[in-house]
């Protein structure tokens, strides 16, 4: 059965962030800027990683880490991957806002980064990259690199791909509580064209994670897309949520 | 009833222990094996499994722990529930009100695991992100899933409880697998030290033993190993613990095997003599015993008056013992006690206890204060399998006299039938010509 390998020290597995730090991530979302929201989120996830990873005291490497963020150009935020221990030592970095939204050569640093580990990761669980923005691409539609990466995998499954869309017009209907939201199962109730092609560059939820996800509290059903509208800090943290909820020894 | 001064018998949780064997009057025999996971042991940290055992001539009381990992320091939740799960069925009435009760107890607690789960101080070397990740884990507590059981030799009784997936399992003499009444082993299902059982009660039965003549008991790290208990023995936890520990999913293992028809192998069983135990200097808080012939190990009692251990020390460590003395603390009284102990006899009775009361120096208090001797779990205490083995040996004392008797009486005769054909070879006459003329 896919994506129930379980991630554990000889076998983690493999999270790619691909974070949109454009100049309009510097917008208020609320209370805070994107970028701050985002930080924080990321800040949840990356302590949710280290308590997954942690018996007693000891932080077992489950959990291996690569985060690009992008604006006209990519940058290797941690300089390559690094365990969750390592991560522990070294922080959640700080982001500064500028330029335009290249996500076309985000998910290409994606792909490169992949072709160099799948080889090492037999027996590992699949990979996810989790793509996080809040407008439209500028340049190449990143969408046949998206298929690429999707095609790719390990015994346990293809690559898993998640969109964090941050934007309040994404959906027709607004979401009430983000735990009680089942997920979007309906193209339809998508009100941009963007989004709609998001949706097309998402993964469907594989059941393992969604037995992870109702650990945490959430509803999300059979079927839905790891497409996750960030239209408020409780639904930017659930998407995040589920970027770490490969199963863990 | 059972002999409340019968200690319980532990295993610690920072180091490992290589299967072994303890014999018991029946005989029954108790197989046992804890081994640390590989990033565990790495790390030098404790394992969050833990077992605890009980026994006498009348009932056995038996827990195996399995601490949640992802909940606060998963050893905590073990040990404290396993040593009160070890109490509990030492003394409940194996009824049908035991999982009532149980349930109860597991809320009752709670209590004392919160204080535990509270005071635990997180190391503050750790980076800070980890500490905030452990602080967190500390508000939702530490949890255990836990399987256990009691033995009523007398009432040939058994009650399971178990809570989680790890696992139980009841022989038969062909070494089939008993069916367990209401067997349903629930990942989500454990004990927490907040909120007492979680995601469910605690589930058992309550049966005759019948044909039940082996029980074991283990936690999930044996993976597929458990397919092979069926026929168990210490070589074979050995060799399963060293593969184990290069697997890629290494977990900490610990298992518990009762055999309730032990047959040994090598004629019948002596028991060990007992050491006694010594305070050489009181400047000094170590004890000493002297050296018990055929001893593979010893295992000391450390009774602080709330969770009491032992700790088994191989005979090649030497027969000196450190009791763990809490530096924190200004004052406190630890009662120590020690026996002898091997894989193929039956252990000695305990020593007599010594309480130490650790302050500037280490004072030995004139009679102990905390408990009564403790006897060994097959004297002092009137039981008709302790008087059956009295009635065995003194029936061997006897027959050890007859056979002397018997084989007096046949060197006699040899001799006499020796002098016999000497006479009838030399001949009567040269025999007469010897002896001078009147």
């Amino acid at each position: 059965m896919p994506y129930t390998a379980v991630a554990t020290s000889t076998t983690p597995v493999l999270i790619i962030y691909l974070l949109d730090i454009s100049g309009s991530m510097s917008q208020p979302l609320g209370d805070k800027r994107r970028v701050d929201i985002v930080s924080d989120a990321l800040q949840e996830i990356a302590l949710e990683m280290v308590a997954r990873s942690t018996k007693g005291e000891i932080v077992s490497p489950r959990y291996r880490l690569a985060i690009y963020a992008y604006e006209s150009t990519v940058h290797d935020v941690l300089g390559g991957i690094r365990t969750i221990d390592q991560f522990v030592r070294d922080g959640v970095p700080e982001f500064a806002p500028r330029g335009g939204t290249n996500t076309a050569a985000a998910f290409m640093a994606a792909e490169n980064l992949l072709k160099q580990e799948l080889a090492y990761m037999e027996g590992h669980p699949a990979p996810l990259i989790c793509h996080m923005t809040d407008g439209e691409y500028q340049g190449d539609d990143p969408t046949p690199i998206v298929q690429r990466l999707m095609s790719m995998g390990t015994s346990d499954g293809n690559v898993l791909v998640e969109n964090i869309f941050i934007s309040d017009k994404i959906l027709k209907a607004p979401i009430g509580e983000a735990e009680q939201w089942p997920g979007l199962v309906n193209e339809g109730d998508l009100a941009n064209e963007y989004a709609r092609t998001l949706m097309r560059m998402s993964s469907p939820i594989p059941e393992s994670y969604l037995s992870e996800m109702q650990e945490f509290g959430y509803q999300l059903q059979k079927g839905a897309p790891m497409l996750f509208p960030g239209q408020s800090r409780d639904l930017i943290k659930m998407a995040f949520t589920m970027s770490g909820a490969t199963p863990v020894a | 009833m059972s002999d409340t001064r019968v200690p319980a018998i532990t295993l610690p949780q920072n180091q490992e222990t290589p299967a072994s064997r303890e014999i018991a009057p029946g005989p029954i025999a108790f197989t046992y094996v804890y081994a640390r996971s590989r990033d565990t042991r790495a790390a030098n940290a404790p394992g969050q499994d833990f077992i605890a055992f009980r026994y006498d001539a009348q009932r056995i009381a038996f827990a195996v722990c399995d601490g949640v990992s992802q909940s606060f320091y998963g050893e905590i939740a073990a040990r404290l529930l396993g040593s009160r799960l070890v109490e509990f069925l030492w003394t409940d009435a194996l009824d049908d009100h035991l999982l009532d009760s149980l349930n109860g107890a597991l809320h009752h607690w709670t209590t004392e695991a919160t204080t535990a789960v509270q005071t635990h101080v997180i190391n503050p070397k750790l980076p800070e992100m980890q500490r905030v990740a452990l602080e967190r884990k500390r508000e939702n507590g530490s949890e255990s899933m836990f399987v256990a059981g009691v033995i009523d030799r007398e009432q040939h009784q058994l009650a399971l409880c178990w809570m989680g997936d790890m696992r139980l399992w009841l022989w038969d003499a062909e070494h089939r697998a008993i069916d367990i009444p209401g067997a349903e082993w629930q990942t989500r299902e454990r004990w927490s030290s907040r909120l007492g059982p979680k995601n469910g009660s605690a589930r058992g039965c309550v049966m005759p033993l019948g044909a039940v003549t082996r029980i074991t008991a283990h936690s999930d790290g044996v993976g597929h190993y458990a397919n092979e208990f069926a026929e168990l023995s210490q070589d074979q936890l050995n060799s399963m613990v060293d593969d184990l520990l290069q697997g890629a999913g290494s977990d900490d293992i610990s298992v518990l095997d009762i055999d309730l028809a032990f047959k040994p192998r090598y004629g019948d069983l002596d028991t060990l003599p007992t050491p006694t135990l010594h305070l050489i200097d009181p400047r000094e808080p170590v004890l000493t015993w002297e050296a018990v012939p055929l001893a593979g190990r010893y295992r000391v009692l450390v009774d602080d008056g709330n969770l009491p251990f032992t700790r088994d020390i191989p005979d090649t460590s030497g027969t000196t013992f450190f009791p763990p003395f809490d530096s924190k603390l200004d004052s406190q009284t630890l009662t120590c006690a020690v026996q002898a102990l091997n894989d193929y006899t039956f252990p000695s009775a305990w020593s007599a206890p010594m309480t130490l009361r650790m302050g500037a120096t280490v004072e030995v208090l004139p009679t102990p204060q905390m408990v009564s001797p403790l006897p060994s779990a097959h004297d002092t205490q009137p039981s008709a399998l302790a008087v059956k083995l009295d009635q065995s040996k003194r029936k061997k004392s006897r027959t050890a006299s007859l056979l002397t008797i018997v084989l007096s009486a046949t060197l006699l005769a040899l001799l006499i039938v020796a002098v016999w054909i000497v006479v009838v070879i030399i001949g009567w006459n040269d025999l007469v010509q010897l002896v001078p003329n009147r």
